[in-house]
């Protein structure tokens, strides 16, 4: 007896014990926090705050920073949106986005297909794509600039030498486009290609073999096995460049400053132009509070039209 | 006293009153040791914060010794802080906004006026007054509500500067006006050999600094005494109009691509024989010297000329230093006086000498500053600089001179490039030179309006 209701009373935890504890327990809870709270803290910090803070300026006119501001309602909204500059920045910046995204995803395939075959060399070719991802935006607009120069750059030398001539990369509109979305491109391709491979090798060789036996030719297997696989992946590559080529700052900025005239500035470029050298923060954090409206918009809208499956 | 029980302090046998004697003694001799002595290291404390935008090696290098020999001095840290110069006004603001403003600033007028409406800086008069306003050149000094905000020590001129060799192998003589100026470049532009006249710059904030000195030189005005932009005026658009015509003209004998020439390209340009004049100051001797010393004695110095001869024009850009109001203005008003008092400010303009135009005439008759190797090896170029403060026969023109006094609006005409985008849409002609005229007379009125 004394022996059984031992071992009863080890082997089976009391029945209240079990039904109090919850998701997490009380002590279990303290610590969940005090991990999280670095991170939340952080987040509020440099991020919470700041947004909050540029969406409270939209709303006042000031000439600088120091300059006491005075408030204005929606006045800076409506100036901006009457402004054509606005507009013209707004359809540069879509222009963009879906530009480099369409090139990155449909270069990012081909590169990742490529990568997936077997091949010698090929963790060396894996490497050696990631390469411009990881270095830092600011060499990567250097070095191209370098390779671009009207006088000395590297093409320029080449185009002259087989008669077509220097091109000036960026004193006319449609140079300054191709060039920024060239090394837009060149530089973020790398991220679509190795996510893309990620998604690739999740996929079981017995599907391609069941097709193959079943006489689905190289064309029908990516349509039909390759490409349904890849589409959340897609999904949310898509969303994701997106929301990062829109407003993409550094690249445009660093290789023409929007220019010639203003016929590469987009909306991130036209908010830190307003802010900070024409001294109008309003105007400027109004500009940038509608990018991230819109940007939460089409985000809205996206995963409507391509919601993403639980599993 | 025989039973007198000794104090435990006095157990070295040392009486007491001899022992209070020489406490008295070495106490008395540490007050008056301390009263005529010089201040002792870390006497005082204090970080004195500094931004500098002039990023010159030898300015770096000069600035963080100088803030050591100023520590083991005095005891006060002094911290800098270098950044680019077209990140000055971004940083200065921010640093403001964020609680924490600089005690010493290295930058530009246009900006100092601007911190000076918000109240941000101390004002340097009396500074001045004592080294004695006589001794600054022309346009040097500029009142702001009666006081001096920003002590120059660079004049910045922006001239022009050619190939002696290549003007003598054609017979070709410094132009008087702008009919020869283009007979000049006609003349010197070979672009079959890769050769080109002249290297300007048409696009990007630097144009304003760097290509402007043809508009001062045709008395092209943006502003009148009442702060109303006259640019599109009946007096001034036909002088703005001949300017980019003629600018236009110019454009047609620079490498390729103006539009894309940037400070860097100016001066490499002219270094490598890439174009025969270039603008810029005595940072392309410099420049010379590093990459090219073959050049050191075949360029010379001029100023841009008028549209019909006359007097001609420079550029001014000036650069200075202002104290910002700080907790820490007194430690700061004091590291400056003590940074003129000790020809720092000669060993300063030293690190790039013939970049750093000195703005005081006594600089020039300085020895410290005369027997420099550079300064005596190009002696001939800095009396031509030095001439250009003679406002006889030269303007020093600039944005910062437009309108009736020193105003935020000069900032603000500079950083919303204005001058560019007015080139730019003749250069791409995306207007005639009269609505290019028109257009940038209303973006000046839109932001002057606001303001």
């Amino acid at each position: 007896m004394v022996t059984l209701r031992r071992t009863a009373s080890v082997a089976l935890p009391a029945p209240r014990e079990v039904s109090s504890a919850g998701p997490l327990e009380r002590r279990d809870r303290k610590i969940f926090l005090a991990f999280l709270a670095p991170g939340m803290l952080l987040g509020i910090g440099a991020l919470f705050i700041p947004v909050i803070y540029a969406i409270q300026l939209s709303f006042f006119h000031a000439e600088s920073f120091i300059d006491e501001p005075t408030f204005v309602g929606l006045g800076n909204y409506i100036r901006v949106f009457s402004e054509p500059r606005y507009w013209q920045a707004f359809w540069h910046g879509l222009f963009y986005a879906v530009a480099t995204v369409a090139l990155q995803v449909v270069i990012g395939i081909a590169i990742a297909l490529l990568l997936h075959q077997e091949f010698r060399g090929r963790n060396w070719l894996r490497s050696a794509a990631l390469a411009p991802y990881i270095l830092p935006t600011v060499v990567v607009v250097y070095i191209w600039k370098w390779l671009l120069n009207i006088n000395y750059g590297i093409f320029n030398v080449f185009l002259e030498n087989v008669g077509v001539g220097p091109i000036a990369w960026f004193s006319s509109p449609v140079a300054a486009w191709f060039s920024i979305i060239f090394v837009s491109v060149w530089y973020w391709t790398p991220f679509v290609t190795i996510t893309f491979l990620a998604a690739l090798q999740t996929i079981s060789d017995d599907l391609y073999d069941a097709a193959a036996v079943d006489g689905a030719n190289a064309w029908k297997r990516l349509i039909h096995i390759t490409l349904p696989v890849l589409k959340p992946v897609l999904i949310v590559i898509v969303m994701l460049r997106t929301i990062f080529m829109f407003n993409k700052f550094d690249i445009v900025w660093l290789m023409t400053n929007g220019g010639p005239l203003t016929t590469t500035e987009h909306l991130p470029i036209l908010a830190y132009v307003k802010t900070f050298d024409m001294f109008d923060i309003g105007g400027g954090t109004a500009i940038a509070t509608s990018i991230f409206v819109f940007l939460a918009l089409l985000i809205w809208i996206y995963f409507r039209m391509f919601p993403l499956e639980e599993h | 006293m025989a039973g007198q029980r000794p104090s435990p302090l006095f157990s070295t046998a040392m009486p007491r009153r001899r022992f209070l004697h020489t406490l008295g003694a070495a106490g008395g001799a540490a007050l008056l040791g301390s009263a005529g002595m010089p201040q002792r290291v870390y006497a005082r404390k204090g970080t004195i914060r500094i931004f500098n935008n002039e990023t010159d090696p030898d300015t770096i290098a000069f600035l963080k010794a100088m803030a050591k020999t100023y520590r083991a001095e005095t005891g006060v840290r002094v911290k800098i802080e270098t950044v680019p110069v077209m990140q000055t006004v971004t940083k200065v603001t921010t640093a403001i906004k964020a609680g924490r403003p600089y005690d010493f600033i290295i930058y530009f007028t246009n900006l100092a006026i601007l911190l000076a409406e918000q109240g941000q800086l101390v004002p340097l008069t009396d500074i001045i007054r004592e080294v004695g306003e006589d001794d600054f050149g022309p346009r040097a000094l500029r009142l702001f509500q009666d006081d001096y905000w920003l002590y120059p020590y660079d004049y910045n001129f922006n001239y022009l500067l050619y190939r002696k060799d290549l003007f003598a192998e054609k017979g070709l003589q410094v132009p008087n006006d702008w009919d020869e100026f283009l007979e000049v470049l006609r003349a010197l532009n070979d672009p079959a050999s890769k050769r080109y006249a002249i290297t300007l710059p048409f696009g990007g904030l630097h144009t304003n600094w760097g290509n402007t000195a043809f508009l001062w030189a045709a008395g092209v005005q943006f502003y009148d005494n009442e702060w109303n932009v006259v640019l599109d005026s009946d007096d001034n658009k036909p002088r703005a109009i001949r300017t980019l015509e003629f600018l236009a003209e110019v454009a047609k004998y620079t490498p390729p691509g103006p539009m894309e020439a940037s400070l860097k390209d100016m001066l490499i340009n002219f270094s490598s024989g890439l174009s025969a004049i270039t603008s810029y100051t005595g940072r392309a001797i410099h420049t010379i010297e590093d990459r090219n010393p073959e050049l050191a004695d075949k360029y010379g110095i001029m100023s841009y000329p008028g549209p019909d001869g006359g007097r001609r024009a420079v550029t001014y850009g000036d650069d200075g230093f202002s104290i910002g109001k700080t907790e820490n203005s007194e430690l700061t008003v004091d590291f400056f006086r003590w940074f003129l008092a000790t020809e720092r400010l000669i060993d300063y303009q030293l690190t790039v000498p013939l970049h750093y135009q000195p703005t005081q005439f006594s600089t020039y008759e300085n020895e410290k500053w005369r027997s420099h190797p550079l300064i005596e090896k190009h002696w001939e170029a800095v009396e031509t600089m030095r001439g250009f403060m003679n406002t006889d026969t030269t303007l020093a023109g600039s944005i910062d001179f437009q309108g009736p006094r020193p105003s935020p609006n000069h900032a603000r005409l500079a950083i919303a490039g204005v001058i560019p985008k007015m080139y730019q849409r003749v250069l791409m002609k995306r207007m005639t030179p009269s609505e290019a005229v028109d257009t940038a007379a209303e973006e000046i009125r839109d932001f002057t309006t606001r303001s």
